[in-house]
């Protein structure tokens, strides 16, 4: 698997640390209700098809991606820089 | 008065030379982290431009020349040779990493193809020019690498890899030489 | 038998080798199979399961029968297939699976069972008793099964890996795969050129067709000569690529020493490249399957491709005498090349109705063969024609039941070939492998015309996609030959018809599998077996799924095949394991005492990568505890010198450094005073605990961040994602400076006067109190000091430019021993830090909270943190929790152990009654007993209890009281003396 990193290009996923659903971007408030908290900790979408994930740079940049693939292809459709996003992944 | 004896990162373990591959420590040099405050990006090239002499390099890629030298390196800069102006301070923060990199210049012939052996990256020199600069596995190592010239790159990794770092650029080296 | 005047090979290079102990001539560019074949040798080896005598099948990767184990000792390869294996002076290879010898061989009496071994035979024999599997059955089956054998040795051959990048990979080196190399080349993409054979050409050296006016080999070779003189393209002889994985991503394993006599030494045996190509084109070929006729599996029954290559590559004939069975036309060019040669040709048996021949050989046109004779290799075979047998001599049979486009790369992303009805096989689904384009006979053009006009179609359409527009050239002149075939799977008759040499499937196997009513395709692979070991079913699968479709009366697209997956052809572990074991299995990472503390005789222990001295011997100790309980009691009584470097260390600096530190730590630090320390607890976002560490502020915009050695990286991680991923806004900059700074722990009651002996400007208690940090001189070199303790004592940690860490660290200790101090190691670090009560990893294990560790106190009322709204939950609160306690033994046994767990004294020692564990401990020698660290349900309540500590693992069982985490100096007066 390779993943277009915005900074280095595409790069081998082994130079990637995986994390999992990019929805943590989207910190809750800590005021926010428990079955927010609840959905941002621990639900998990695991669609067929598209999906965005966070990937960590680790070997290179060190930059946080949030890398939209889909399940089913394996294509690698995009990878942005999380920062860019500003804590806002719609 | 005693003094403290400085040692370098690689202190006994090079030079090492493989047919006409050679790999030597560039050693005790200044290395420093540079990055901009949000904002001051453009101010901070022009001052690094004044203080140094080049701006500030862009993704992939060196600035400056041998003996004072910006490299890219990922979140940071790399302020490779002159002790960093203390004016910088006032569109960047500094980090002094002198002591953190181990950097090896490797040169020869084989130098190509060892890469190839180690970095799951393309260092074809035909992709990977001089000036240029990239971050990536050598193995299990972290590295930077740094096309200098022709025939050479310098390898940055961790200080307290060295040895590692020494013997499988070796080993990579060697298996490359032996082929016919 | 060598036939003059035919082959690639070199005539005037002798190569001497060995096959079972006998020696063999061959030339150089012979495999172990044209080799002992010229030498008129038939029996290779035995097959797998009846132990049949067998012969060579085929000239290339996909045979099943002559497997041979190559070298000895530890340098054994076993499965070597022998129509693969260059020979080279002083080879050794042995035939497999036969005892005491191939020609006499005890265990082929299972072949006299063969109606009670069918498939399925171990599922429905070895049933009962139950016991009997592992102890009896399977041991024998085992051994009474199966092909070669690893040597059991350290193998020390050196491997490699690479890495490769191009435009275009061209996978297969035959007609199709130069045409596309070449054009892409010369229009200039970076190109890679992979072949499986020492040479290039594919078929075109095992044929005598002309391609541009000259011989087909010699149109190849020319093509090669030219390529190689260009820089970009890259050609790989001896390369098979093996699998194909997303975004373009190739396995290939190149053969580099294996058919070289000076084994060993640096040259590698074997590449493992992992190829990278934007684009790439399956040029693999077709390969020849059989018909399953009765006894088709003699020695000296051949694939009529295979005999081809045999006598046009290698200048051998595999027979004296042969004859040819075919459903299709190419075998007639078989026959058409060993007349030339002046080869005898018995008879051609055609088993299309109209199929003609101009060749003067006895012909045989709607006909079959039905049996076959000749134990050790074949004498005769008996031809059916119109229901009249009759019977030919001929010691080789040449069959071609057609051809299967090699489709097997095409199947490793999920995709699935379709049935082609013209050439009765399966071509590849057309896009299974993004951006990659099939051509040739791997695509179902089964003549060199439409072979090299599909080849350059396809990479014109590249060559746009790349922007560039080819040169406009006539493609070489060939000449235009059919492929004409009809349906012929299987011949009835008595005796068994093999389909699958390599795993001894017939027929009537298939059969059977679909009458117990595994129908599907993949049921019956698996319940006969067809399709499985080093060949995958190469030879065999299509015909296979023939037979089942015609069992099951489905049609053979309806019917499907199995799944092909990576890789195409066996690929030694290893290469692919070359980089992970031995030294290249981890980086080493050394701090700058490291030498110093060797040579003082300290053991090294592995902390992470990191390498720390377990303890320092002195002299007359014999065992680490004597030299741990020394070391503590050196520290407590007078000093001690550790070096701490492998700690993680982060340089946050900037206007929001503050804000970071509030928002990632559990307590404040916007507060903490310049100049000043403090201890921080860091959570994840579920409200456990991720690590701990002091942190100090240098000045007012710049903290260093200590983390554990373990969670260094990932502490680093989590701080980048908070930047990037939750505040981008904030103005900060951190960096990793573990290397940049040697650290060193200088702790006892005479560690001040240890301190000011290197200080430039000393300090005392009142300029430098407890929880104090600064830059300043050491020795002239600037260091930074931080009065933070891991030991419970007045304690310094001294750091230096890693340069001077070396010569820090020997001048400390030196000076510590001249004042009865001296160095300490982690066994020591351990004691001291359990005496105190101060946690490590072996605590926060990633399940425990703040509250857990009696830590609640040190979140923060005033500010959000990671993990603050999750560690409020009830559960993460509820005193019923598991909770940090101390432990130390009352009863007879003193012993207290990691990982034991805890039982209320009056409980049986059982799972429902478990009340908790033990996560570290260590002798004290300050109070002569074990000290235990752990955790127990509702804990904190229950100090002075006495509870039982049981280690079912090691048998051990101790009355234990729950103490005080701290032990030593509750108070912490020695700390701020």
């Amino acid at each position: 698997m390779r993943i277009p990193c915005p900074v280095c290009g595409e790069r081998d996923r082994r130079e990637f640390y995986y994390v999992g659903d990019a929805k943590i971007v989207n910190r809750p408030s800590p005021d926010a209700s428990e079955s927010i908290w609840n959905d941002y900790l621990h639900n998990r979408e695991n669609p067929a098809g598209v999906t965005r994930d966070l990937w960590y740079h680790e070997s290179g940049c060190n930059s946080w991606l949030v890398v939209t693939r889909n399940t089913v292809t394996h294509e690698v459709e995009a990878a942005e820089l999380a920062s860019d996003l500003k804590g806002d992944l719609s | 008065m005693i003094k403290l004896l400085p040692k370098s990162a690689a202190y006994g373990l090079t030079p090492i030379k493989v047919s006409n591959t050679e790999i030597i420590e560039n050693d005790m040099l200044t290395l420093t982290s540079i990055s901009a405050n949000i904002g001051k990006s453009n101010k901070l090239s022009e001052q690094l431009k004044k203080s140094h002499g080049m701006a500030l390099p862009n993704k992939g890629r060196a600035t400056g020349r041998d003996g004072a030298r910006a490299l890219w390196f990922g979140q940071h800069a790399l302020l490779v040779g002159p002790k960093p102006d203390k004016k910088l301070t006032e569109f960047g923060i500094l980090t002094d990493q002198s002591d953190a990199w181990v950097v090896l210049r490797m040169s020869g012939d084989l130098v190509e193809d060892t890469l190839m052996r180690l970095s799951p990256v393309d260092v074809r020199f035909k992709t990977f020019k001089s000036g240029d600069v990239v971050r990536t596995g050598l193995l299990h190592i972290n590295v930077t690498l740094h096309r200098i010239g022709p025939n050479t790159i310098d390898v940055y990794g961790f200080r307290s890899m060295a040895k590692t770092l020494c013997h499988e650029l070796t080993q990579a080296i060697s298996t490359v030489a032996a082929r016919d | 038998m060598r036939v003059s005047g035919k082959g690639l090979i070199n005539r005037e290079k002798i190569v001497n080798f060995k096959f079972d102990g006998q020696n063999f001539e061959g030339f150089e560019g012979d495999t172990v199979a044209s080799a002992l074949l010229a030498s008129g040798k038939k029996l290779f080896g035995r097959s797998f399961k009846y132990h049949r005598p067998r012969g060579v099948l085929t000239a290339g990767s996909e045979e099943p029968n002559a497997l041979v184990t190559v070298g000895q000792g530890a340098f054994q390869d076993p499965n070597v297939r022998a129509t693969t294996q260059e020979i080279f002076e002083g080879l050794i290879t042995k035939s497999q699976n036969n005892w005491p010898n191939l020609h006499f061989d005890i265990l082929s009496v299972n072949d006299l069972f063969s109606q009670f071994l069918g498939a399925g035979f171990y599922y429905k024999t070895f049933m009962w008793p139950k016991s009997f599997w592992e102890k009896v059955y399977e041991p024998f089956i085992r051994r009474a099964a199966g092909l070669g054998a690893l040597s059991g040795l350290h193998n020390s051959d050196t491997y490699e890996k690479a890495y490769a990048f191009c435009d275009l990979l061209v996978i297969g080196g035959g007609p199709s795969g130069l045409m596309a190399a070449k054009i892409a080349a010369e229009a200039g993409l970076e190109v890679i050129l992979a072949e499986q054979e020492p040479i290039f050409g594919g078929r075109l050296n095992s044929e005598t067709e002309e391609v541009d006016g000259m011989p087909g080999s010699t149109w190849a070779a020319e093509t090669i000569k030219n390529l190689s003189k260009l820089d970009n393209v890259r050609l790989f002889s001896r390369t098979t690529v093996t699998g194909v994985y997303d975004q373009g991503t190739f396995a290939a394993v190149e053969r580099v020493g294996h058919h070289l006599s000076d084994r060993g030494g640096d040259r590698p045996l074997e590449c493992f490249w992992r190829i990278v190509a934007k684009h790439s084109i399956l040029a693999a070929g077709a390969i020849e399957r059989a018909i399953a006729f009765p006894n088709n599996d003699r020695p000296g029954i051949m694939a009529a491709g295979a005999v081809r290559t045999y006598l046009n590559r290698f200048g051998v004939s595999p027979g004296q005498s042969v004859a040819l069975f075919c459903n299709n036309n190419t075998a007639h060019n078989t026959a058409k090349d060993l007349l030339e040669s002046g080869i005898d040709v018995a008879a051609i048996i055609d088993t299309r109705e109209d199929s003609q021949t101009d060749l003067d050989v006895p012909f045989y046109n709607g006909a079959e063969v039905s049996n076959t004779y000749g134990r050790y290799g074949l004498k005769s075979i008996v031809v059916k024609k119109n229901n009249a047998e009759s019977r030919i001599e001929a010691d080789c049979l040449a069959v071609s039941g057609g051809w299967n486009p090699a489709v097997h790369l095409t199947c490793h992303m999920n995709g699935r070939p379709t049935w082609d009805e013209k050439i009765l096989s399966f071509v590849p689904e057309i896009g299974a492998i993004p951006n990659m384009v099939v051509v040739g006979a791997a695509n179902g053009f089964m003549d060199t015309q439409m072979c090299l006009g599909s080849a350059e179609k396809e990479v014109n359409l590249i060559l746009k996609a790349f922007g560039k527009t080819p040169k406009k050239k006539k493609l070489p002149k060939v000449e235009i030959t059919k492929y004409e075939i009809s349906p012929k799977w299987s011949v009835e008759g008595k005796g068994r018809a093999w389909l699958d040499y390599q795993n001894d499937v017939t027929v009537k196997d298939i059969q059977q599998s679909v009458q117990e009513n595994f129908k599907s395709v993949e049921h019956m692979k698996r319940y006969t077996t067809q399709g499985m070991a080093i060949d995958q079913g190469k030879n065999s699968n299509v015909a296979s799924l023939a037979i089942l479709a015609d069992a099951t009366g489905r049609g053979i697209p309806e019917t499907g095949t199995t799944t092909f997956r990576p890789p195409f052809v066996p690929v030694s572990i290893a290469s692919m394991g070359k980089n992970a074991q031995g030294i290249g299995f981890a980086p080493q990472r050394c701090t700058t005492s490291h030498i110093a503390s060797i040579d003082r005789g300290a053991p090294m222990v592995e902390s992470g990568l990191w390498y720390r001295p377990s303890y320092f011997p002195d002299f007359g100790e014999t065992n680490w505890r004597q030299s741990c309980d020394r070391e503590v009691e050196m520290v407590r009584t007078n000093v001690g010198v550790c070096d701490v470097s492998t700690l993680g260390k982060i340089d946050i600096q900037g206007p929001d450094a503050h804000r970071m530190l509030d928002f990632v730590y559990t307590n404040m630090f916007s507060t903490l005073k310049v100049g000043k320390v403090r201890y921080g607890l860091m959570l994840r976002e579920d409200g456990h605990v991720m690590d701990d560490g002091t942190t100090a502020r240098l000045t007012e915009n710049h903290y260093i961040m200590t983390t554990t050695t373990a969670a260094a990286g990932q502490v680093m991680r989590h701080l980048d994602f908070v930047h990037q991923c939750l505040h981008p806004e904030w103005d900060l900059s951190f960096i990793s400076v573990t290397e940049q700074w040697a650290q060193f722990s200088i702790a006892g009651p005479k560690s001040q006067e240890l301190i000011n002996a290197v200080l430039d400007q000393p300090i005392t208690s009142e300029t430098f109190p407890y929880m104090s940090c600064a830059s300043v001189g050491v020795l002239g070199e600037l260091g930074r000091l931080f009065r933070i303790s891991f030991s419970g004592e007045h304690a310094y940690e001294i750091a230096i430019p890693s340069r001077y860490g070396e010569s820090l660290f020997r001048l400390l200790v030196s000076r510590a021993e001249e004042m009865g101090g001296g160095p300490y190691g982690m066994e020591a670090l351990n004691v001291l830090r359990l005496e105190k009560g101060f946690i490590t990893h072996a605590e926060i294990h990633g399940r425990v909270t703040a509250f857990d560790l009696g830590m609640q106190r040190m979140v923060s009322e005033k500010k959000d943190c990671i993990g603050k709204t999750s560690a409020a939950r009830p559960g993460l609160l509820d005193s019923e929790r598991e909770q940090l306690i101390a432990l130390k033994p009352v009863g007879p046994i003193k012993q207290i152990v990691a990982g034991a767990h805890l039982f209320d004294l009056n409980d049986e020692p059982l799972r429902q009654n478990d009340k908790g564990y033990v996560t570290s401990v260590g002798f004290s020698p300050t109070f002569g007993h074990f000290i235990g660290l752990g955790f127990l349900k509702n804990g904190q309540v229950r100090l002075g209890d006495r509870i039982k500590m049981v280690d079912h693992l090691r048998g051990v069982e101790t009355d234990c009281e729950i103490i005080n985490t701290v032990s030593f100096d509750p108070k912490g007066d020695r700390l701020r003396d």
